[in-house]
């Protein structure tokens, strides 16, 4: 009997057991980047964008500052959680829009994270960031709930703004969002807000979207 | 073989003297800026005062003035050390006749009044004899016209058993003397030592309590590099002015010259020794045409030199002048050039003019040089540090030409042209000398001097300008080429370009052979503007379309996209659309004197006029970088597009 044919026997015995087994969540789920805005979601003007996290020397407030970066960038990221995300820009400046899916291991892990999230930005109405040496600078935070359309089966919408050294402000529509087991983070920055229609607009695309690949 | 006389041409360690001083008075004025403007948060109150007028024309007087005082402050560190140096120069030959305890020596022996008589100078000095212990050598010292020598307290022993040693070293002293050393060696020492105890460790210490350790640490480190440099040119100098003085001595006493020299002990050596080796003064006793070579050592010390005090003095002058930056630079250069020419230039004509001059050395001299400015402009505390990102109160023009901001291509390329263009100088230098030496003498070089003084200013004076082009935006070569070399800039280098080729006529007359090259100089010189004709650029900033700012009326975001954009915003010069745009924008901004910009920009496009869109876009930036240094007023967050509600 040939090598190769020794080996090929040794091979053929995972492949079926995995195939027997299916995928990690029990069945088949359509691809998680799938559900993401694209370019032709949005206004014109926007282009693909990948965000630079740039890492604070300290917090006022360590635990708004470790959700938010777990939203906006997704650090850290979770074991057993899928990720996928999206950025935008419309010119150098902005406006910016940010989207990460999250797909849990089940709708009862998605809405427990959800909860946890929203308990932690409840207690966020005001905190500050501060990048000491080169280009030292405090950037204010404020986290204020507002409504908006709900979309998916469970939604909630924050106004954050960001004031840096007193200099510029920026403002951040940020909708959190599950449809089942997957949890929309979506964020749309600019120095000049967003009108109230076009942002809802691409909520609810992004909603949709996300729609098509929650899964069970 | 041919005599050679050492002294038909001044000896160039006076020039690098002249260049410590001036290196002197670039660092203490650096440490007069950093005592008077940056440590003092940039004149807040000053510049807060100018924020509040209501006109946009006021603002810009306003801050026009504090720029120029700002600019002409800093003056008072030169000064200082000047009064310092002044004082202790005064002060220093009554307090070492007292620390010797000298009485004055009397009556001088046959063979001391000889030698003091046969020395021809002027005036002959006091002999002092030091009572204080066994002084191991005789010194010179003392001020304009007094000078003296003190004598050990053996002299009167030593004249009898051995006065043949007494009196050349006497001789050798008297060198000094019939040199002009003594003034400008004590001047000069008191210099470093002042520069030193002013600047150097008085900055390091307030920088390290003001910023960082990183800018604390790097501003101190050159500080303290500088100070060595200028530690290391004056022992240098000295080094080469006691040859001069052997020399001297050796005219009217060769044979107990040559004895001394004989059976001299070494001083110790060291970087820092004031004394050459032993052996090496008697070769130079025995053959002065070794005095007569370039050094590769001397060109890269007057380049760092150099750097350091184009880069400090183009600010300066560049505030204050009425003149466009170019030539502001230029006249800084100037001032560094005519002893960089003294020093290198003169070197090589002495070789050129004892035929010891080879094409490695004119080669070498021109080489070190161009790598010396390279690393001045590296050394320049000014542009060690970005100031403005440390401090909120610098302003943006405090960083300068520092060379790690530049692209690493076009750092390539500068450093490139910058070698070639010092080359090419001190290749001319060479030319000129076997060109008019035969025919002129040595003398020749007067006028030889301040021609290549001139390229030698425009030289340094483009390059640091480009320097701080490149480094403040980050422009490529073919970009920065044509930001500099504008047609009437081309104009008057062509201009100096044929002179310099005019200047080797008598060459080329003698020596039809060197004809050939001729030609070959103005194509070497375009080379630098290579990439600029390879670009085929059509306007002078070929920037391409203007870059948009943020879409904000918060001066602060506008601001903070002028920083990240650059010029890119104001466009090419024809371009009135893209200022029409910028006005626009400016004219919604939350900022009272930036809407008045913004009209003005307005008015500019519509009048096409780029004068006045020159002075909107001079607003516009000051205006940013006092906002930027002195955010006074809060900024009122956005508000969001959908009601609040509970959580």
């Amino acid at each position: 009997m040939s090598h190769t044919g020794t080996l090929g026997r040794i091979l053929l015995i995972p492949l079926v057991l995995v195939l027997l087994s299916g995928p990690a969540y029990g069945d088949f789920q359509p691809q998680l980047w799938r559900g993401l805005l694209g370019v032709a979601d949005l206004p014109a003007g926007y282009n693909a964008w990948k965000p630079t996290y740039e890492p604070y020397d300290a917090s006022s407030s360590p635990a708004c500052s470790a959700v938010l970066d777990e939203l906006e960038f997704s650090k850290p990221r979770f074991r057993g959680v899928e990720y996928a995300t999206a950025g935008f820009a419309k010119g150098k400046f902005g406006p910016w829009v940010l989207e990460t899916l999250r797909r849990y291991p089940s709708v009862a892990t998605a809405d427990l994270d959800l909860d946890r999230v929203l308990g932690v930005l409840r207690n966020c109405s005001t905190f500050s960031h501060a990048y000491r040496g080169e280009k030292a600078a405090v950037i204010t935070l404020k986290v204020t709930p507002v409504k908006m359309s709900g979309v998916g089966e469970r939604s909630k919408a924050l106004w954050i703004t960001a004031n840096t050294n007193d200099s510029w402000a920026y403002g951040e529509v940020l909708v959190l969002a599950r449809t089942r087991g997957t949890v929309m983070v979506l964020s749309q920055l600019a120095f000049t807000p967003p009108d109230a229609k076009t942002a809802q607009a691409v909520v609810n695309r992004a909603a949709a979207k996300m729609g098509t690949v929650a899964g069970r | 073989m041919r005599e050679i006389d050492a002294f038909s041409l001044p000896p160039p360690s006076t020039e690098r003297l002249r260049l410590l001083f001036l290196t002197v008075a670039a660092g203490a004025f650096f440490g007069g800026y950093w005592f008077l403007v940056l440590a003092r948060d940039g004149w807040r109150a000053q510049n807060g005062a100018c924020g509040q007028l209501a006109q946009v024309a006021d603002f810009l007087d306003c801050s026009t003035r504090i720029l120029v005082l700002q600019s002409l402050a800093p003056l008072a560190g030169p000064a200082l050390v000047a009064v310092l140096v002044v004082l202790a120069y005064v002060a220093a030959p009554a307090m070492i006749t007292r620390w010797h305890r000298a009485e004055p020596y009397a009556p001088w022996p046959e063979a001391v009044r000889a030698t003091v008589e046969e020395a021809g100078l002027s005036r002959p000095p006091v002999l002092m004899v030091s009572g204080r212990g066994l002084l191991p050598r005789m010194f010179t010292y003392g001020r304009y016209p007094r000078y003296r020598v003190m004598l050990p307290g053996s002299i009167r022993l030593y004249a009898v058993t051995d006065p043949s040693t007494v009196t050349a070293t006497l001789a050798h002293e008297l060198g000094h003397l019939r040199n002009r050393d003594v003034d400008r060696t004590y001047l000069a020492m008191f210099a470093a030592i002042c520069l030193a105890l002013v600047t150097v460790v008085p900055m390091g210490l307030s920088a390290a309590m003001t910023t960082g350790a990183t800018p604390a640490f790097s501003v101190t480190w050159r500080n303290a590099v500088l100070a060595l440099l200028v530690a290391a040119t004056f022992a240098a100098a000295i080094r080469a002015r006691e040859h001069d003085a052997d020399l001297r001595a050796g005219q009217y006493r060769p044979v107990e010259m040559d004895a001394l020299l004989s059976g001299g002990r070494q001083e110790r050596r060291g970087l820092l020794r004031l004394h050459p080796r032993i052996a090496r003064r008697l070769e130079v006793l025995r053959s002065p045409a070794l005095l007569m070579r370039p050094s590769v050592a001397e060109a890269v010390a007057s380049g760092i030199a150099a750097g350091v005090i184009v880069d400090e003095l183009g600010v300066i002058l560049q505030a204050v002048l009425p003149v466009p930056s170019l030539v502001a630079y230029w006249a800084a250069g100037a001032v560094a050039a005519f002893p960089v020419s003294g020093v290198v230039g003169l070197g090589l004509w002495r070789a050129a003019s004892a035929r010891t001059l080879t094409w490695g050395a004119t080669l070498g001299s021109g080489v070190a040089l161009g790598a010396g400015l390279v690393i001045g402009a590296l050394l320049a505390p000014r542009s060690s540090v970005q100031w403005n990102l440390w401090l909120s109160g610098a302003p943006d023009y405090t960083a300068v030409a520092a060379l790690d901001q530049i692209l690493p291509g076009t750092a390539i390329w500068m450093v490139a042209v910058l070698l070639l263009l010092t080359t090419l100088i001190t290749g001319w230098l060479a030319l000129a000398a076997r060109a008019w030496i035969p025919g002129a003498g040595p003398r020749a070089w007067r006028y030889a001097a301040p021609f290549a003084a001139l390229l030698f200013a425009v030289v340094m004076g483009t390059w640091f300008v480009a320097a701080r082009l490149a480094a403040a935006e980050r422009w490529g070569p073919a970009d920065l080429a044509a930001l500099v070399i504008t047609p009437q800039v081309a104009l008057f280098l062509m201009l100096l370009v044929f002179l310099s080729s005019l200047a080797l006529w008598p060459r080329v007359r003698t020596a039809p052979a060197a004809a050939a090259l001729l030609p070959a100089v103005p194509l070497v010189l375009v080379l630098p503007l290579a990439p600029l004709l390879v670009a085929q650029a059509p306007t002078p900033v070929p920037v391409g379309q203007a870059a948009r700012l943020p879409d904000s009326t918060q001066a602060g975001a506008i601001c903070l996209g002028l920083y990240t954009v650059g010029t890119a915003a104001f466009g090419a010069p024809a371009d009135h659309p893209a200022r029409a745009r910028l006005g626009e924008l400016l004219r919604d901004s939350d900022d009272p004197l930036l809407r008045q910009v913004g009209d003005m920009f307005l008015r500019g496009a519509r009048a096409r006029s780029q004068d006045l869109a020159a002075v909107a876009w001079t607003a516009f930036v000051r205006r940013c970088d006092h906002l930027n240094r002195y955010p006074g007023r809060s900024v009122p967050d956005p508000v969001s597009p959908f009601p609040v509600e509970g959580w």
